[in-house]
């Protein structure tokens, strides 16, 4: 059981670093994955799971502006897979898939985009510092891989489309995260987990080729609890995550791409079904609570993921 | 304990995250002084005007660097050839001819026997160097008429464009997605409380009416559809060449309205006439895409300066305000130290790195052939 819950705990931290490298300021939407799980020796993780992200919401600095004149859509499908080779070390990957939508209302004209695809993967090398019954402590390095689309065109006049409308980045990123948690903090089933998370890009192609484009870098810190309670034979969670993420503006050359860029804190609330020991079924939602972000951008108004974990125990 | 290391990891972390360069400026020519600040005082800077010979053709070109502005008009007048000469401290009259006329700004007498008149202006504007050198290669520069290396007056087109569609690129943003003003709102200059002193402005004249269209709200938008009487006009202004046109927007006795097509041709605006969905170049001053590929606007003469100088040549005119229909940060520069720095964001097809690629120079364009005036030519 308390695997179980580590499992979920894990996954939750996992899961606000699937969220969106630059979900605001445009760019692929996941490339910023960190997936810090620890699992049994010679075991399988795998989920499935699905990320709505929608925005509509536009922003000068701290100040929201009112404006409908443009909705952004972002639907991501990630597959992960982790296999702990022992105790200590164990590997995680992830596949995804991207639609994203655009629409411009003008007048009483729609302007519809969109582009889907396979996104980018991210292949971490985990290491666990520290784990027993109290507390634990994993660490995690690895690429992201831009296996992903990022020449998708405009059906109409055939343009490369925008860096953020694209499925991929087109750059390899270098992901850097920890996580800690310490169980049995207020009760036997109330665990404090802790995220850190950095990604550093690098310059993707654009343009023919005579131009770089750079997602800029990213910092993820979260906060949050989860508790969980026994259902008859299921396994309920709740949880709530306070996130902080900051982004330096994206890059053209050396010149900041202007409307990129900022700082958001979200609440992630959510809950996690555990109807056997190999199945957990989650939901969360992000809740924005404050943006400041450079110069005037669309962000994320509400986003919810849903997912689907199955566990292979080596026994 | 280790919450304290996790602090002084995500410190470290955030302190790395927001390092950043600065760029690297070189041996490379550096901006000049920002012309043009002169309130209080408006009386008190000095117009200088040149004559000059261009592609056989003979013009007059009147600035100041202090008032911030550059205009030009051709020296012939009523099939002669009239000699011109600067008038102090009469704003806006600006230069007189040997027949006692006095001409104002925008190339109308106001005193004299041909009061009531017009010069025919120039095709010419305002712009970043580098949006010059690189739509004209070969740019002459005043005085020394030295040209510019490269040569590529020959452009050839494809898959339905009149210009190479691989130079044709996405802004980022898509069609509408910077919305063009469709119904501008003014108000009185004085009664305008968000501009500075300094804040350039899109003036235009049409007969003794005259609207002045502020950066501030142009950097938002690019192109506002508007009217005076019975002439349809939009502005269209980029923001990333720094050039501001005025186009009729009756084509073929059609009246339609222009939009921001979201696409940049050498970096510069491409509208879209909502008539047709044809694509236009600002710069290139045609259609080069659509129904009316080929079709060339009919151009208006543009003035631009600075808030200071227009208020004060007419306290009587209309300014556009802030009542877009958009709720925008206006007064807010979208676009970071672009003004100043090396960058163009997007690439272009010649570079001509005799001046700072953001210095304004006043471009007069004849044959399809541009020669560039600098402020310091008029100080």
């Amino acid at each position: 059981m308390r695997k179980t819950i580590l499992l979920i705990i894990l996954f939750l931290g996992i899961s606000h670093f699937l969220k969106a490298q630059t979900c605001c300021s445009g760019g692929s939407p996941i490339t910023s994955n960190l997936g810090i799980q620890e699992i049994d020796p010679k075991s399988w993780y795998v989920q499935l799971s699905y990320d709505y992200n929608f925005l509509d919401a536009l922003y000068s600095g701290t100040q929201k502006l009112n404006d409908q004149s443009r909705e952004r859509t972002t639907q991501t499908v990630m597959l992960q897979a982790i296999y702990a080779l022992n105790n200590k070390i164990s590997f995680n990957a992830l596949l995804t898939h991207v639609k994203q939508e655009r629409t411009i209302f003008s007048g009483e004209n729609e302007n519809y985009t969109s582009a889907s695809g396979v996104g980018d993967a991210v292949f971490m090398m985990q290491y666990s510092v520290l784990s027993n019954l109290k507390r634990n402590l994993v660490v995690a390095a690895g690429p992201k891989i831009p296996i992903g689309k990022f020449d998708a065109t405009d059906p109409e006049l055939g343009f490369a489309l925008a860096p953020d409308l694209q499925p991929g980045s087109g750059s390899w990123d270098g992901i850097v995260g920890l996580s800690h948690s310490e169980f049995h903090v207020l009760n036997p089933n109330f665990t404090i987990t802790g995220t850190l998370g950095y990604r550093i890009s690098s310059e993707g192609e654009r343009f023919e080729g005579d131009t770089g484009y750079r997602f800029g870098n990213e910092f993820i810190a979260s906060l949050g609890f989860n508790e969980s309670f026994i259902l008859g034979k299921n396994s309920l969670s709740l949880f709530a995550y306070l996130q902080y993420r900051h982004t330096r503006p994206d890059k053209i050359d050396d010149f900041d791409v202007p409307g990129t860029g900022g700082q958001w804190v979200n609440l992630s609330p959510g809950f996690s079904i555990s109807p056997s020991n190999y199945v957990d079924l989650n939901f969360s939602a992000e809740i924005p609570l404050y943006r400041n972000l450079k110069g005037t951008q669309l962000t994320t108004s509400y986003r919810f993921n849903v997912g689907l974990a199955i566990k292979l125990f080596n026994n | 304990m280790k919450t304290h290391i996790y602090f002084i990891i995500a410190f470290a972390i955030a302190l790395f995250s927001c390092s950043s360069g600065d760029d690297n400026m070189g041996d490379l020519p550096t901006l000049p002084d920002n012309p043009g600040t002169p309130a209080p005082g408006i009386g008190t800077g000095k117009i200088l005007v040149v004559e000059d010979e261009f592609e056989n053709q003979h013009f007059v070109i009147a600035g100041s660097k202090t008032f911030n502005f550059i205009v030009s008009f051709s020296r012939e007048f009523d099939g002669q050839l009239r000699n011109f000469s600067a008038v102090q401290d009469e704003l806006p009259v600006i230069m007189q001819d040997e027949d006692g006329n006095k001409w104002d700004i925008f190339g109308y007498a106001t005193e004299g026997p041909d009061k009531g008149k017009r010069l025919v202006p120039t095709q010419s504007l305002m712009g970043y160097w580098f949006s010059f050198g690189t739509f004209y290669p070969g740019i002459e520069l005043y005085p020394s008429n030295s040209k510019g290396i490269h040569d590529g007056k020959v452009i050839v087109g494809d898959n339905g464009w009149l210009v190479p569609s691989n130079e044709v690129r996405s802004g980022g943003v898509g069609r509408d997605g910077i919305p063009a003003v469709g119904n501008p709102q003014f108000e009185s200059v004085s009664s305008v409380d968000f501009l500075e002193n300094n804040d350039l402005v899109v003036a235009f004249r049409s007969g003794n009416k005259v609207k002045a269209y502020p950066h501030d709200v142009l950097d938002w938008h690019e192109i506002v559809n508007d009217s005076f009487d019975n002439l349809y006009f939009s502005i269209v202004y980029c923001p990333l060449t720094g050039t501001a046109t005025i186009w009729d927007r009756t084509i073929d006795g059609k009246t339609t309205t222009f939009g921001v097509s979201g696409l940049l041709y050498n970096t510069n605006i491409v509208p879209y006439d909502r008539e047709t969905s044809s694509n236009w170049s600002q710069l290139f001053d045609r259609s080069i895409n659509g129904t009316n590929s080929g079709k060339r606007p009919k151009n208006y003469m543009p003035l631009e300066t600075t808030w200071a100088t227009f208020k004060a040549l007419y306290p009587n005119a209309e300014v556009m305000n802030t009542n877009t229909g958009f709720n925008r940060s206006y007064g807010f520069y979208p676009y970071g130290d672009y003004k100043t720095s090396q960058s163009l964001i997007f690439p272009v097809k010649y570079d001509d790195d005799r001046l700072h690629p953001k210095e304004r120079v006043h471009a007069l364009i004849v044959n399809g052939e541009a020669k560039a005036y600098k402020f310091e030519n008029f100080d």
